[in-house]
């Protein structure tokens, strides 16, 4: 036994008493066998530690293949979309953007030479396979996949899942997309846009002519500046005034634009809102 | 006289000169790098239950102990020809066991990890954890601690093997600093910090015994 615990180091009494304590433990020894046990590994010549061949290689394998699984998956989901994945005839045809519906409808009434035609020489629509459309219809914003787009024709319904139409949940079910209810829309849209524009045209002329500058913002006007010995400054009618109404019809609900002396304008002038007679 | 009697190897003019007891650590080596077994026997039954009890109040397991202890001679004579005597062989022996001993811990931490027991298990349960019946021999009655010592034996099981390795040896196995700062080939300064956290550490486990 090799102890020499009092040959050293002065200690306060409570580490003192911690030597003490792990020195009072019992002495373990080897078993009797242990000589022979050391001779027989020897003999064995097989360490603990040494790991079989095949282990070793799982150890490094195991990991590596999972990551080089997590890493194939990662780049199947980036890079390639399912259709491209399901049939790489679709890849090469993509190369190509198809045009909306919508565009496609009006350009020439659906016609489908000339749809295939207009996606340029690379499109390569096969009518047995399945393709994504965007349509842009009134700010709705669904993909269609045509599986048989062969047989689109203006007024087919897209959504009948028969005829390989819409599948897509961004498409209400009851809305039905046909070649002419997308040329209406189209019409009414722009109808009232012209619309809206020659009233606010008409609007800012009208004021105009009474020595008003003024802009719209939104549902009313805003005055900017008042022309001098004009009607308006006669009237008393200042700049960041907000017209709000011209004879006690809304901006919004107008439908022609007339204004004159006598005309009655219903202004809000900071907190206040007013009515002003033009002089 | 016959030339072949002056061409006895190193190993048999030791073992007949002086009886291998009283060889030096390093003679034994030698005599063991030369060929002869019984220097290498002489060798284990040196250091066989230091190692043993430095091993078992390390890991508090005499069976994974003892098994480390076997497995550290195995090493020590695979090894023989890569030690160098410039090193006490004590101090290497002991260097060679307490890297097992840590290996042995590591590998337990890690099966405690992917055990689905131990998910369940609390440091109390650990106390009280199945241990299935060992065909080999049983240890001595010196073995038999009384309540006292189990329990400083297991307060110095749970300590970080960081500071395990230097109050073992230290305070059990009675270490000078210099040769444990060699054994575990730390620099002195960082040696002793670390038997005195130990100890602090020993302190607060056994708090009801001051």
């Amino acid at each position: 036994m090799n102890r020499n615990l009092e040959n050293e180091e002065i200690l306060n009494a409570e580490d003192a008493k911690v030597r003490e304590m792990c020195g009072s433990l019992k002495r373990v020894n080897a078993p009797k066998n242990f000589d022979m046990r050391v001779k027989a590994r020897i003999a064995a010549h097989n360490p603990q530690g040494q790991r079989k061949p095949f282990f070793t290689f799982l150890k490094v394998a195991a990991p590596l293949g999972l990551a080089v699984a997590f890493l194939g998956v990662v780049v199947s989901t980036n890079f390639y979309s399912a259709d491209q994945m399901l049939n790489p005839q679709i890849a090469a045809s993509y190369n190509a953007t198809p045009k909306s519906t919508e565009s496609l409808l009006m350009s020439n009434e659906t016609d489908m030479p000339s749809i295939a035609k207009s996606n340029g020489p690379n499109a390569n629509f096969d009518s047995n396979v399945p393709r994504t459309v965007n349509v842009n219809i009134n700010q709705a914003v669904a993909t269609t996949r045509l599986k048989d787009f062969g047989k689109l024709y203006p007024k087919n319904d897209f959504t009948n899942n028969n005829s390989g139409g819409s599948r897509d949940a961004a498409f209400s079910p009851t809305q039905v997309i046909t070649a002419e209810n997308a040329n209406k829309n189209r019409v009414e849209k722009k109808t009232s846009n012209e619309n809206s524009d020659n009233i606010a045209s008409a609007i800012g002329k009208g004021f105009d002519s009474v020595g008003i500058k003024a802009v719209s913002s939104g549902n009313d006007w805003r005055v900017q500046s008042v022309s001098k010995d004009s009607s308006a400054e006669r009237s008393d009618i200042k700049p960041n005034d907000v017209i709000e109404a011209v004879d006690g019809v809304n901006f919004s609900d107008m439908k022609d634009f007339k204004i004159n002396i006598g005309t009655k304008l219903n202004i809000v002038r900071g907190t206040t809102r007013m009515v002003i007679t033009l002089k | 006289m016959a030339l072949d009697k002056f061409e006895k190897s190193s190993a048999e003019v030791l073992q007949t000169a002086v009886p291998s007891e009283k060889l030096s650590d390093h003679q034994l080596i030698e005599a063991t790098k030369a060929g002869d077994e019984d220097a290498f026997a002489e060798i284990v039954n040196r250091y066989r239950n230091q190692i043993t009890n430095y091993l078992y109040r390390f890991l508090n397991d005499y069976e994974e102990a003892v098994d480390l202890s076997q497995e550290t001679f195995v090493r020590v004579y695979f090894a023989l020809e890569r030690y160098h005597t410039e090193y006490a062989f004590s101090t290497y022996i002991y260097r060679i066991a307490t890297n097992l001993a840590i290996s042995e811990l590591r590998k337990r931490k890690r099966r405690k990890l992917l055990s689905l027991t131990g998910l369940f298990q609390t440091e109390e349960s650990n106390d009280t954890e199945f241990q299935p019946p060992d065909e080999r021999n049983t240890p001595d009655e010196d073995l038999l601690e009384n309540e006292q010592s189990r329990t400083i034996a297991k307060a110095i099981s749970t300590l970080p093997e960081k500071y395990r390795a230097p109050i073992v040896l230290r305070d059990v196995e009675g270490k000078s600093y210099e040769e444990i700062a060699t054994i575990l080939e730390l620099g002195l300064g960082t040696t002793k910090s670390r038997i005195s956290r130990a100890r602090g550490l020993l302190k607060e486990k056994l708090k009801h015994y001051f």
